[in-house]
């Protein structure tokens, strides 16, 4: 996918959801099996520090950037609270309604507090990721929507919060 | 119209409560479970079918319309491929073809494929629909074979 790429979900998601044997797919659950977000370093001059999005991307684990000797090197850390540390932010009040002729998946707007980089150097938010959060290890949390395309991209930190403001008309289709 | 996923079919793939009752799925080889295919008369008088998005089982399907008796889509298969008119890749569903011996009734406008379970047809999900004209569409039962030979490229992606 060339830049700029477009939004797009996940093919793997898709597949894997008509698969009688895949788990861990739906959109509609709160708490640890929600649907959560992070924000993404892309385009990075150091591969090492960024993420590029591949139709074989599958599972949580797969946002590693090339050559780096952490998984998540590409992803923002988030500093305040109510989760310091952490990596990614829930979708709150989640739904998947019937819009027109297609499902569409909603949810909460989401703000990300303090936002700052691990790594020093190039430090520019450029895609948001969706993935389904489980219980499991995070090697088996699907990858679900890729957003590289919207008002507002790039966002470069500076350690205050960024909102995540979702289109009026919901978060993605199916 | 276009061919068209149901919606509803569409909503329940995502939704947990359907997940684990294991009532979606397309890659079910078994009888019970598998996905089948009806030929299905159209129009809006008794006996014939009209396309609503918010049909959602076998039980919407209108009392009559169906000809012959719907087949099972043998040796599903679901794997990633192109996406012709989204773009990217997607889902693709894909099977055997099918053969409906004998049909006989009114002339076939569309088929319909829905997932059955060992449950009431009242919970078969309707998934894809399909009645572009051409390519054998419409087709007058006569008491002979209807072949359904799907595209080589599969039956749908999403």
């Amino acid at each position: 996918m060339a830049y700029p790429s477009g939004n797009a979900l996940y093919p793997n998601w898709k597949v894997t959801a008509w698969q009688e044997l895949s788990s861990f797919k739906s959109l509609d659950q709160s708490g640890v099996n929600g649907v959560y977000c992070c924000l993404v370093q892309i385009q990075a001059p150091n591969p090492n520090i960024s993420y590029t999005y591949s139709n074989a991307h599958t599972f949580y684990t797969d946002l590693i950037a090339p050559n780096s000797g952490s998984p998540q090197s590409a992803i923002f850390n988030v500093g305040g609270s109510p989760n310091p540390g952490a990596l990614q932010q829930q979708i709150t009040t989640a739904t998947l309604n019937i819009v027109g002729a297609a499902p569409v998946f909603d949810g909460d707007d989401v703000t990300f507090l303090q936002v700052t980089n691990i790594f020093a150097g190039f430090n520019s938010v450029g895609a948001l990721v969706l993935f389904r959060m489980n219980a499991g290890l995070s090697s088996t949390w699907r990858l679900v929507y890729y957003c590289d395309t919207g008002a507002g991209f790039p966002v470069l930190p500076n350690g205050g919060n960024v909102t995540i403001q979702w289109n009026a008309g919901g978060i993605f289709a199916i | 119209m276009a061919p068209a996923l149901y919606p509803k079919w569409k909503q329940a793939v995502w939704q947990e409560a359907h997940t684990a009752a294991n009532d979606v799925s397309l890659d079910q080889g078994d009888a019970a479970h598998g996905v089948y295919c009806a030929l299905v008369t159209l129009g809006g008088g008794a006996g014939q079918y009209t396309y609503n998005a918010t049909h959602t089982f076998y039980s919407d399907i209108t009392s009559g319309s169906i000809q012959g008796t719907p087949l099972q889509i043998t040796a599903p298969t679901v794997s990633l491929a192109a996406n012709p008119v989204a773009g990217g890749q997607g889902g693709l569903f894909d099977g055997n073809d099918c053969t409906f011996v004998p049909v006989t009734g009114t002339a076939v406008g569309a088929l319909i494929l829905y997932r059955h379970n060992p449950g009431a047809n009242t919970t078969w999900r309707l998934v894809y629909y399909y009645d572009t004209t051409g390519f054998g569409l419409p087709v007058t039962a006569n008491g002979g074979n209807v072949i359904v030979s799907w595209s080589p490229s599969g039956i749908f992606v999403l």
